[in-house]
């Protein structure tokens, strides 16, 4: 037993050396996390950058939540990645692109560059059922920019002209489906937390599924809907003769680091191409 | 007399229509996969898909049109494999120096205590082991990785390994104990010394258990998703070193399946059957292996296999005394902390608010919801998989002929599909399920999911307890004058009470430890209280996972995994408990001596693979 013990004890000193050894000094590589494919992030991104799939550095993670990425970031001291300025917390560092911060000015202005409409998308040829239609009237009404604007979403120049929701005479029932961008899941889930509370017992017979597989789910949930329940999300726009893309705010693509990260807080496209495709490997020697 | 005639037949019809109900649902499967994926591997190419190392699908790519989109998953075959065998190399050793330890070394002192554990762990809910693998592993594997990290291989191979360690150990230890004492006192009187016996005598004679239980172990890594997603990186990569980002064919299925498009769906359903072709490889490992260990036995035939030559390789008896006692122990720690840390940080987060408050939309977070669902779903499937699974199990075994053709070839479909991962009966849920109710996720479609992933296990261990039932008893009841059914229902299913007992939380553990078939049949978002079985909703394991993975409730996701690790705990304690109480019932009731050598069913059934 004894010498059980002195083994142990050397396996654990000989550990603790080997995370002594390699822990200090050297800068470690940057680790790049991205989106799946289906992300509307992911392609506003990758437009901005001039991104192609195949080109992604094989050293990448990759997940398919914006949440996901924020929470590798946050605990990842050399991470890099990007989500919705919408989702941006205090427990990330969001960059500033060729100069400029993400606020929502600079992206109203259009100096923010990776910028994206958030979009309701609507089944061509198929009208919505009365809740559904109810519900995406007050989404498209100047009365829901207090909610969109407290979940951090950008609003257009055209929400003054928008109209007042008004709430139904008639109490509505039925089921909406709410499914695809992840960078849109806060502002809708606020969307219908406000409305629940705006329409009081109008509205309380209406049930929600929420379904945030990303982008691309929105875009085929509405294709395939046959019902006029479903209202798609879609955080980058792709026009398709199937549905309508109807604007209901602004976001800006968000490049995030470590919050302690002080060794970059500005970056432009091609450091970003150079970074994701491997070709830059640590932050010091982003140019 | 022709009246109860007829209620005998009409009680048979009854067996034997549930047995169908049960067998169109195994069929359903079958058919589902192959139906699915033909179109798809036509399209694509089989060999295309199978060797293609670019996954680069397109969700509006169509059968109809050419593919724009590029459709291979060699590299993610690949990243299961290294993936199972790190896992193996692993767990499978750690669990058979721990077996070995629990086994022979182990003071009688902790050996019970020692084994209890063991069984507990091997209830825990896989995203369990995910959440300790992102929150306690990555961080200690990033400082040894070049870009802090630390997903990759050998975090999925740690995990995985931890994550197969309880079934290694248990089976392996139990073909340990299964070893007649003979053999070791033979050892013994013959001048070897307890370790010599013990590695040159008892450990081969157990071999075709130990290895028996290796490729279990093997079969539960393939078929893992929620915590290999958790530590992978998943970015679609050869596994080319520990720490390199890479992705498992079931994380590639739970992945996409949210948003696939026709083409991407087919591909990933013939992603699942390129996993089921997996777990049948690794069931016919595992019958060779069982039946070998039968011929062996009578044959005396000694070494040979790999275990053989792993066995020669300890050369010294006392370095495999000392890694049973070493492998033994890293065990307790690996067990020990993934405990400890689900407690520590668990309970301080415990809040009111969270267990039993209400959950506000954009608010105040509240896993009452997810319990409400968590239980409404374990009650919808157990109420449609118990009476399914036990009429079935009544009518094998005693309304056919044993050992007719047919009969067989039933329960070879349910022993495969209960190997089936639990992604594949996800994504067949998902085109279903979610389909018949309504076209939206739902705690129905998500009960239905798991029902039918029960169905293999009920059938399975309602059986077992049945044939457990001795004839004499069956044939006592006749005897005296009364109709079969009559046998049945006073006589045969009381006596194997027990065993569907057992069945039963069996099945509750498994609906409150899955998570991968939930995800996209019933929801993954968290959601106000589930107003009717048509809302959707996450079990506490779902919700477990998407408020890991968020980012921002981070304490309530430590909180949420300790309520699951009580939950689990509570049922495998009821587990325990009734069967304690139905055996003693049943042992005064009627004396039924063979009830008493059945502590413990679970286990019970896990031996009974390679009794003779």
């Amino acid at each position: 037993m004894k010498k059980l013990g002195m083994f142990m004890l050397a396996l654990v000193m000989a550990v603790t050396a080997c995370v002594a050894l390699t822990g200090c000094d050297t800068e470690k590589d940057i680790l790049v996390v991205c989106r799946e494919a289906s992300s509307g992030t992911r392609e506003a991104f990758d437009k901005y950058v001039g991104l192609e799939a195949a080109d992604i550095t094989s050293s990448a993670e990759e997940y398919s939540s914006t949440g996901n990425v924020r929470e590798k970031v946050a605990n990842t001291a050399t991470a890099i990645g990007y989500i919705s300025l919408a989702s941006v917390d205090d427990s990330v560092k969001a960059l500033k692109i060729e100069g400029v911060e993400a606020t929502a000015d600079n992206v109203r202005a259009g100096t923010y560059k990776i910028q994206r409409p958030f979009l309701l998308l609507t089944k061509t040829g198929l009208d919505l059922q009365p809740a559904a239609q109810d519900f995406f009237n007050y989404c498209m009404s100047k009365t829901a920019e207090a909610a969109i604007s407290a979940e951090k979403g950008i609003s257009t120049s055209d929400f003054a002209s928008r109209p007042e929701y008004t709430v139904p005479e008639t109490a509505l029932s039925g089921n909406i489906t709410l499914k695809g961008s992840t960078s849109m899941e806060d502002i809708i889930k606020k969307l219908v937390a406000e409305y629940q509370a705006k329409g009081g017992d109008k509205v309380s017979g209406i049930t929600f599924t929420y379904d945030f597989p990303g982008s691309g789910g929105g875009r085929t949930a509405v294709k395939d809907d046959t019902t006029g329940n479903v209202i798609g999300l879609a955080s980058s726009s792709s026009p398709d003769a199937a549905y309508t893309e109807h604007t209901l705010c602004l976001d800006a693509v968000a490049v995030i680091v470590h919050k302690d990260n002080d060794m970059i807080d500005d970056i432009n496209a091609t450091q970003l191409k150079d970074v994701y495709t491997g070709a830059v490997k640590k932050f010091s020697e982003i140019k | 007399m022709k009246h109860s005639k007829a209620k005998e037949n009409a009680v048979k019809c009854v067996f034997a229509a549930t047995a169908i109900i049960c067998i169109i649902a195994v069929v359903a499967i079958f058919i589902f996969l192959i139906t699915e994926s033909i179109p798809a591997f036509r399209k694509i190419g089989f060999f295309k898909f199978l060797f293609g190392d670019t996954w680069n699908p397109i969700a509006s790519d169509k059968y109809d049109a050419p593919l724009s989109g590029t459709y291979g998953v060699f590299k993610m075959i690949v990243g299961t494999l290294a993936a199972t065998c790190g896992s193996v190399v692993f767990g499978g050793t750690l669990g058979f120096f721990t077996a070995i330890f629990i086994a022979k070394f182990c003071p009688v002192k902790i050996k019970r205590l020692f084994t209890a554990v063991i069984h507990l762990l091997a209830g825990i809910p896989s995203v369990i082991f995910g959440f300790f693998g992102m929150k306690v592993l990555l961080p200690i594997l990033g400082v040894f990785s070049s870009n802090g990290s630390g997903s990759g291989l050998l975090a999925v191979s740690l995990v995985l390994g931890t994550m197969i360690l309880p079934t290694v150990v248990s089976l392996s230890k139990t073909s340990i104990d299964a070893v007649p004492e003979s053999y070791y006192e033979g050892a013994r009187a013959l001048g070897a010394t307890h370790e010599q016996a013990v590695f040159k005598t008892v450990v081969p004679a157990a071999k075709s258990g130990i290895v028996a239980s290796i490729i279990l172990g093997i079969g539960r890594s393939v078929g893992e998703t929620m915590a290999v997603i958790m530590v992978a990186g998943n970015k679609v990569n050869y596994p080319g070193g520990f720490f390199q980002s890479f992705r498992v064919l079931t994380a590639n299925i739970v992945m996409e399946m949210g948003y696939a498009g026709e083409v991407q769906l087919g591909a990933l359903i013939a992603t699942g059957v390129v996993l089921l072709i997996f777990i049948l490889i690794v069931n016919v490992l595992l019958g060779l292996v069982t039946s070998r260990g039968k011929k062996e036995k009578s044959v005396k035939k000694r070494s040979g296999g790999f275990m053989g030559a792993f066995m020669y390789k300890i050369k010294s008896d006392r370095i495999g005394k000392a890694a049973s006692y070493v492998c033994a122990f890293v065990t307790v720690v690996a067990l020990f902390s993934i405990i400890a840390f689900v407690v520590v940080s668990g309970v301080p987060h415990l809040s009111f608010q969270l267990l039993f408050g209400e959950y506000v939309i954009a608010g105040a977070i509240s896993i009452l919801p997810s319990i409400a669902a968590t239980f409404m779903t374990i009650a919808v499937s157990l109420l449609l998989a118990i009476p399914i699974g036990v009429a079935t199990a009544v009518y094998l075994n005693e309304y056919t002929k044993k050992g007719s053709r047919a009969v067989k070839i039933i329960r070879g479909a349910i022993d495969i599909l209960s190997g089936i991962p639990s992604i594949v009966y996800a994504l067949f849920g998902m085109v279903t399920f979610v389909v018949w109710f309504g076209g939206r996720m739902s705690v129905l479609a998500g009960s239905f999911t798991i029902a039918i992933m029960l169905l293999p296990t009920v059938v399975r261990s309602t059986e077992e307890s049945l044939k457990s039932v001795p004839d004499s008893l069956r044939e006592g009841s006749l005897a005296l004058g009364a109709g079969k059914v009559r046998t049945l229902f006073k006589v045969v299913l009381p006596s194997a009470l027990p065993g569907i007992m057992s069945a039963i939380i069996l099945s509750m553990g498994r609906v409150v430890s899955e998570s991968a078939p939930f995800m996209y049949t019933m929801g993954s978002t968290i959601m106000p209280m589930p107003e009717s079985f048509l809302s959707s909703g996450t079990t506490l394991a779902v919700a477990l996972y998407k408020l890991a993975g968020e980012g921002r409730h981070t304490d309530e996701a430590y909180a949420t995994a300790f309520v699951l690790l009580v939950i689990v705990l509570a049922l495998n304690l009821l587990a325990s408990f009734i069967e304690k109480k139905l055996n003693k019932k049943l042992q005064g009731d009627k004396n039924a001596v063979h009830s008493s050598k059945r502590k413990s069913f679970g286990r019970k059934k896990r031996e009974g693979q390679r009794e003779n």
